[in-house]
């Protein structure tokens, strides 16, 4: 951990996190209208996004975009600050973004939609953004010739290997899965190139993301489906929880039971892993949005606990919590956002809101 | 309004047929009388089975919309719009035929007939789909057994009314235009044999008046 790796990106990562909207400021939005919302957004760091994208039109998919937008441009302004030791990390993260638009992309051309409705639902983040999809899609317009034009280093290897083994012919489940797992195996990659202590962190906090992916895919599975035979096809590459502690999580016969395994099997890890999987235990009986709920805030959870424990200036935490804290941020802005435009209830938008655990109203 | 009168000969003969008519017509009607009790009693309860079915519907529906709104506040109104888009759609159909009820009555009647597929796979992206779609679109899902059966009910009312209209047309028509113009011919005809029968009785008086006169007459010409 050399503050040398540190000296340009950690002024910037200090500079952007003062930025960040106060939560009590974030809650008193709820119950306000569009309008109040756009005046407030017109005046934080959110300002050159808002007026170019939304102008003075004030519409939810435009107020979702420009908080993409500027999250965007934080994150490249992080990119282009960080050292090359830093920066590969950010880019195996931002590839999670560029999986996402592939997502995107491939399934609304399986389901035969226009390049221009496509476009719209592209968001703009990491390499593939609408410029990018654009020209892709004025090529090709079929599921294996969009992946035949990717490059071998950019999912095209990956997507390849799955279509040649693909069972279902026109089912691009397995692609999507072949997407995330390819982003979230580059990012443990790069945790690996980091320095000890870094590496600890970052395996912390990015691992509990992967590790909260792979739960809520188990629980999506004992809730929604009979059929529990798949389920391995569809994990993403772990982190702290390793392949034997799912593999016997599946086999618990209901959600309460798998949530106890899971309790049981972390006693010896992380502390934050512990508190998590307590409260999914005493929650169990609750609906499965709750428990997904609790695993989504899992990851702010992990940068605030690591923000506290590691006080040193220098380390890859500051960096990721930033990220975290931020992202948190514009899922709030978005949640409420949303919200007012369908008038939905104070209390409920609140319940929604990834806040931190210590949050009082 | 008086009523309009047959086209009848008056006579005993008729007088006696329409008298039995009318009697038929009267049992007729509270034949259907009954019928119309029994429909109306049917009607209510399908109506009280469709407003049960009709509450819990919209309940399923207005908590499954929450829902929808639940999974646009987490993931955003884009992304809910995009998974909505390119989600393979649910298969099934809706076969109809008909089903005996109340009186022998034919009823449209509606039966869900869902794709069985082999393999149970999501539907919705397991990663980028929150929860709250898939709970949404599952009740949804279920709702359509209920919606079914609330169309049965509603296509069930609406030919009870409509057999509950003719059967009152009937009654009506047994009780205010058929009976009256029983009750008109048969006055009619009683009146006519009355008169009949009090001509009658003048005429013989006139012949036995008559008779007595050619007799006084007859006897006084004998005596002379």
């Amino acid at each position: 951990m050399k503050p040398t790796r540190y000296n340009t990106i950690m002024p910037r990562v200090a500079f952007e996190s003062l930025k960040l909207i106060d939560i009590q400021v974030l809650v008193r939005l709820i119950g306000k209208n569009l309008e109040e919302i756009f005046s407030f957004l017109v005046n934080t760091s959110y300002k050159e996004e808002i007026v170019n994208t939304c102008g003075d039109k004030v519409e939810v998919s435009l107020l979702e975009d420009a908080l993409f937008n500027n999250y965007a441009k934080t994150f490249n302004k992080l990119i282009k600050n960080s050292s090359e030791y830093i920066k590969n990390l950010l880019m195996a993260v931002l590839h999670k973004f560029d999986a996402l638009n592939l997502k995107t992309m491939l399934r609304m051309v399986q389901a035969g939609m226009d390049t221009e409705d496509i476009l719209q639902h592209i968001i703009p983040l990491g390499m593939y953004d609408r410029e990018k999809c654009q020209t892709l899609l004025s090529e090709v317009n079929l599921i294996g010739d969009i992946v035949g034009s990717l490059r071998d280093q950019d999912f095209g290897f990956t997507l390849k290997e799955t279509i040649k083994t693909q069972k279902i012919i026109g089912d691009i489940s397995p692609l999507e899965t072949a997407l995330d797992r390819e982003a979230f195996s580059g990012i443990l990659k790069e945790i690996k190139n980091l320095h000890r202590h870094d590496r600890k962190i970052a395996t912390n906090i990015l691992g509990i993301e992967i590790d909260a992916l792979n739960v809520g895919i188990i629980l999506k599975y004992k809730t929604l489906m009979t059929d529990h035979e798949n389920i391995k096809e569809n994990f993403m590459p772990v982190a702290q929880i390793n392949e034997k502690i799912l593999e016997s999580a599946i086999k618990e016969p209901d959600v309460k039971s798998t949530l106890q395994h899971f309790l049981k099997c972390v006693e010896t890890k992380h502390q934050v892993y512990q508190s998590l999987f307590t409260k999914l235990v005493k929650e169990s009986d609750s609906p499965i949005s709750r428990l997904e709920y609790i695993l989504r805030k899992a990851p702010l959870e992990m940068s605030f606990f690591e923000l506290k424990k590691n006080m040193r200036y220098y380390n890859i935490g500051y960096i990721l919590s930033f990220l975290n804290m931020k992202w948190a941020e514009i899922m709030n802005l978005r949640c409420i956002i949303n919200a007012i435009a369908r008038n939905v209830g104070k209390d409920q938008t609140l319940d929604l809101l990834i806040l931190p655990e210590n949050y009082k109203t | 309004m008086s009523a309009e009168r047959l086209e009848v000969h008056p006579t005993r003969q008729e007088l006696l047929t329409l008298k039995r008519r009318k009697i038929l017509a009267e049992g007729i009607a509270d034949i259907l009388q009954k019928d119309l009790e029994v429909l109306i009693i049917s009607l209510v309860k399908y109506r009280e089975r469709a407003t049960i079915l009709r509450t819990q519907l919209y309940d399923i529906l207005k908590s499954s919309y929450n829902k929808f709104i639940e999974a646009e506040m987490v993931s955003g109104n884009l992304k809910v719009k995009e998974l909505a888009l390119t989600t393979t759609p649910i298969d099934f159909n809706v076969e109809t035929s008909t089903a005996t009820g109340v009186l022998g009555i034919q009823f449209p009647a509606l039966k869900l007939v869902k794709q069985e597929g082999g393999e149970y796979k999501p539907r919705l992206s397991l990663y980028d789909a929150p929860i709250q779609l898939e709970e949404a679109a599952s009740r949804i899902n279920d709702v359509i057994v209920a919606v079914t059966e609330l169309a049965s009910i509603t296509a069930a009312i609406r030919e009870i009314l409509e057999v509950i209209s003719l059967k009152r047309r009937q009654i009506n028509r047994i009780r205010y235009k058929i009976v009256p113009q029983f009750d008109a011919t048969i006055d009619y005809i009683e009146y006519i044999l009355e008169e009949i029968e009090q001509q009658d009785t003048i005429r013989v008086r006139v012949l036995q008046r008559k008779r007595k006169e050619r007799a006084e007459i007859s006897y006084e010409t004998d005596s002379v």
